[in-house]
């Protein structure tokens, strides 16, 4: 029999969401591009929002989906980092990445998931204090606990949009990407998501960790894109 | 279509909340009358749920020279009836051997729009010029209505304007003044409405008849709105770009 109150025990639908995000992993480190707006269904109602949350010098994380869902996840993630601190050790992404796994897995376990696909990016310190064994790290985990780890990855509209986009430049140069070749190939993904997902912006910021430089956030940029398609007869006769 | 049904909410995983948004008409629309004419300014996003098939769509759709229809509400409907009444139209002014009025162009919009109402999903600006009367401006909602109206917006986007255009009205606007009212009230509302975007149409019916206009964002003239500055989006102790 269900709870009497089960709409007060569970989240049944996202409302205030964010949309894609993108990341992708070059030559020394990752870059993940996310926009700043949070959609209140069809509605852009809050912009100059940052989706990105950097965690300590290693680890970035970002996320799509309900937003009040991930600032309970922060104060979560917070608490976490604090405690290994305790042990004097740093949380690494690998780290990070199981530890959300199995807290997102448990959530749906429960029938109450936490709405959010969450993007952990990083560098692996293989070797403490040696920066010539750093790897760069993307791990995703969607919704219901199902996580992996990837070279490049694209969420929410952006999934059926651009994976196939930025895998084709990727395959091009893959582990070989300067930081700048990689931020281009994000700037036109998110150009593609502009003119195809009705809870795109303009405004985003794209975020880096680098193994020499660590976690580097964005500055807000606007992208505007090529209309010159409308200049074409769109009438429909 | 089935209006009798409560809002189907769904949601779906992999893309988030997708409101089934029947009554609703995700697009912008907004029309003012001046003295001598009309002007009517559109977005041009078609959007099926969250994902945008059309994103340089044109809404204003000639029916004459002095009349256009706006547009909004299911594509494939208000496509068919245009078509139709656009027919209609034309073939009484044939017989007839004079335009006809704006007046009867609506009413035979009407027709269509009030009799199948429980089969469509339309609602349509209708907007012209004739010597009868002027420029006029009627607005058609869904199930059939006719309203003459001096100035009104339509679809998902009118919402956000509503108050905005009500503000800025005045009695004896020029046509400058209502092209920048009309220009401004659909860059508001693609700022906020996810199912308006893309670039704004603005058309202006007058005697000699109809001037289509397009401003695109990547193009000086567009109207874009300058958002204020943000504030911090985790607590301050958290290491953030500002």
């Amino acid at each position: 029999m269900a709870p009497v109150h089960d709409e007060l025990q569970r989240t049944l639908n996202p409302t205030c969401t964010g949309a894609s995000v993108i990341a992708m992993q070059y030559k020394t480190g990752v870059v993940v591009m996310t926009d700043r707006v949070v959609s209140y269904g069809k509605m852009a109602r809050y912009k100059n929002v940052s989706r990105q949350y950097k965690v300590n010098d290693n680890v970035l994380v970002t996320f799509g989906g309900d937003h009040a869902d991930f600032q309970w996840l922060q104060n979560v993630i917070e608490r976490q980092v604090l405690l290994w601190k305790r042990f004097d050790q740093d949380i690494g992404p690998k780290a990070l990445h199981g530890y959300l796994t199995s807290l997102l897995y448990a959530r749906r376990c429960k029938m109450n998931p936490l709405w959010n696909t969450l993007v952990v990016a990083g560098v692996e310190e293989e070797e403490k204090n040696n920066k010539e064994t750093s790897t760069p790290f993307i791990g995703i985990i969607t919704q219901k606990g199902c996580a992996y780890q990837v070279k490049h990855v694209a969420t929410g509209l952006g999934a059926f949009l651009l994976n196939q986009a930025v895998e084709d430049e990727f395959r091009k140069k893959g582990d070989e990407l300067t930081r700048q070749e990689a931020e281009a190939v994000l700037k036109k993904a998110l150009e593609l998501t502009l003119y195809h997902d009705c809870v795109a912006d303009n405004d985003f910021e794209i975020g880096r960790v680098d193994a020499n430089e660590g976690v580097v956030l964005g500055k807000e940029q606007t992208i505007i894109g090529d209309w010159s398609i409308a200049e074409t007869n769109c009438q429909y006769e | 279509m089935d209006t009798m049904r409560e809002e189907k909410r769904n949601a779906i995983p992999a893309i988030g909340y997708y409101p089934q948004e029947e009554i609703s008409t995700g697009t912008t629309l907004i029309a003012m009358e001046y003295n001598g004419g009309v002007v009517v300014g559109t977005d041009s996003r078609t959007s099926a749920g969250s994902f945008i098939t059309s994103r340089a769509t044109n809404k204003i759709t000639p029916i004459t020279d002095n009349l256009v229809v706006c547009r909004s509400g299911s594509a494939a409907d208000t496509q068919a009836i245009a078509d139709i009444a656009k027919y209609y139209i034309e073939t009484f002014s044939m017989m007839e051997n004079e335009n006809v009025t704006i007046y009867r162009a609506t009413q035979i919009f009407r027709q269509f729009l009030y009799n199948y109402r429980d089969s469509l999903s339309a609602s349509v600006l209708v907007a012209g010029y004739d010597d009868k009367l002027g420029g006029q401006l009627y607005a058609l909602p869904i199930g059939g209505f006719v309203t003459r109206q001096r100035s009104t917006a339509s679809g998902s986007g009118s919402t956000f304007v509503q108050g905005f255009l009500d503000s800025k009205w005045r009695p004896d606007l020029t046509l400058e003044e209502c092209k920048a009212i009309v220009k401004q009230a659909v860059g508001l509302a693609v700022f906020r409405d996810g199912s308006s975007g893309g670039v704004v149409r603005v058309a202006t019916i007058d005697k000699t008849g109809t001037k289509l206009e397009l401003f695109r964002p990547d193009k000086p003239g567009f109207p874009s709105v300058a958002p204020p500055k943000g504030h911090l989006s985790f607590p301050d102790h958290i290491e953030q770009s500002v």
